[in-house]
């Protein structure tokens, strides 16, 4: 039973992409006893209040009142989920508490759980499909807000040139770590780590910039030393360079989860420094699928990427380096899906024909890009 | 409780309810 739960999990991401493509579902609800179902097939709706399904894909159930009361009447703004073996439950954080650990008090994230969700007919659905229900749509539509959500990826690319000497993802963060004051570093990236990256450096972790990163040594369980560190200005933009030589788009901007992923509430003093590969962002494989979620990421102000269709072959490279499905082949030829790029740049990087241009319009754009992101968060 | 459980109730009925104009009426839901 718990290889047949290993082999799920391992499968989720591929599984995931695939519920949200195809809403094809039968939900069977218990409310606190309270029975009712929802069908979905591909745009068909149909649901009964009061009657059991005989054969449901899944089983949301909930056991308490209060709890379910929250969630019909859209109190609830995070979610969480955990694997258990035939089924997965999906909690929110309920508080942030005080507990006293040895001779230290740090603080904690107390979790509710919500519903557990029970794969009544032996198949297997990512948690994260039911945010395609508007009641969870809701929950992760609040928090990512794109006032606590709002990122961008700044392309490595050499086509754009150097701005004041500087390729433009070190001039940038040049700007918000001469800014800052603390720095938080860690000791590898989770997902290179998670998907045992072959291709890229697992020791470049993300970098953390901002005062609400000091509450961090304060968070149980303890992030530091094991996982993490506070660093200097220099070693922090080290943690920069090293990225840009190793190929890593960096990302950066205000990102809520992560905060609270580090235990610390978001307060607009916690920026994200995110360095990543094609292969293994977890971000991108898992996120963008849902429109919600892309609309947190933004492409820089004046980025532009086109195909030069007398030049491209056909060869797909530039969409299999994608992970936002930014790169359509449309009669043979790629085209960029204006709406979905990100203008990340790497698919003007493994182009063999020079047929992808990424370009900037205007230096003065950076201003305007960094005016965007201190707009939502304040490293100072 | 009972209350509770026909709050409950009124809230599971519009939220099942509801889908079927937001089906019709949002891209996502109609792939």
């Amino acid at each position: 039973m718990l290889e047949d739960v290993h082999l799920l999990i391992e499968q989720k991401e591929e599984i995931l992409i695939n519920d949200l493509k195809y809403l094809t579902l039968d939900i069977q609800w218990d409310i606190c006893d309270i029975k009712g179902y929802q069908k979905f097939n591909k745009g068909i709706y149909s649901f009964k209040f009061g009657v059991e399904l005989d054969d449901p894909d899944i089983t949301l159930e909930i056991d308490d009142a209060d709890t379910a009361l929250k969630l019909l009447s859209g109190e609830i703004d995070s979610f969480e989920y955990r694997f258990y073996k035939r089924k997965a439950k999906i909690y929110y954080i309920e508080k942030w508490e005080k507990v006293k650990v040895g001779e230290e008090i740090l603080k904690a994230k107390n979790f509710k759980l919500i519903l557990t969700i029970r794969y009544t007919n032996g198949v297997f659905y990512h948690p994260y499909t039911i945010t395609r229900l508007p009641i969870f749509r809701d929950i992760i539509e609040k928090w990512y807000d794109p006032k606590t959500a709002d990122a961008s990826y700044i392309p490595i690319n050499d086509s754009l040139g150097t701005f004041e000497d500087k390729v433009l993802p070190l001039k940038v963060l040049e700007y918000f770590i001469n800014k800052a004051d603390h720095f938080l570093l860690c000791h590898s990236c989770g997902c290179r780590a998670y998907n045992q990256c072959q291709e890229h450096d697992h020791s470049i972790g993300c970098l953390y910039i901002g005062a609400d990163t000091v509450d961090v040594k304060e968070v149980f369980p303890k992030i530091i030393p094991e996982r993490s560190h506070f660093g200097t200005k220099e070693e922090a933009m080290d943690r920069v360079k090293k990225a840009y030589d190793n190929g890593l788009i960096t990302v950066i901007g205000r990102l809520k989860w992560d905060a609270e992923a580090m235990g610390v509430p978001d307060r607009g003093h916690f920026m994200t420094v995110c360095f990543c590969c094609p292969c293994c962002c977890i971000a991108g494989k898992r996120m963008f699928r849902t429109i919600e979620l892309q609309n947190m990421m933004q492409r820089i102000e004046g980025v532009s990427v086109k195909v030069d269709e007398d030049l491209c072959v056909g060869c797909k490279e530039c969409m299999e380096v994608c992970v936002f499905e930014g790169m359509e082949m449309i009669d043979g030829t790629a085209k960029v899906n204006q709406e979905r790029c990100l203008g990340c740049g790497r698919c003007e990087r493994v182009c063999p024909n020079n047929a992808i241009t990424i370009t900037l319009d205007d230096p003065k754009r950076l201003d305007e890009f960094i005016r965007r992101i201190e707009a939502n968060v304040d490293v100072s | 409780m009972m209350e509770k459980k026909e709050e409950i109730k009124f809230l599971f009925k519009k939220m099942m309810k509801d889908f079927e104009e937001i089906s019709q009426n949002d891209e996502t839901y109609r792939k």
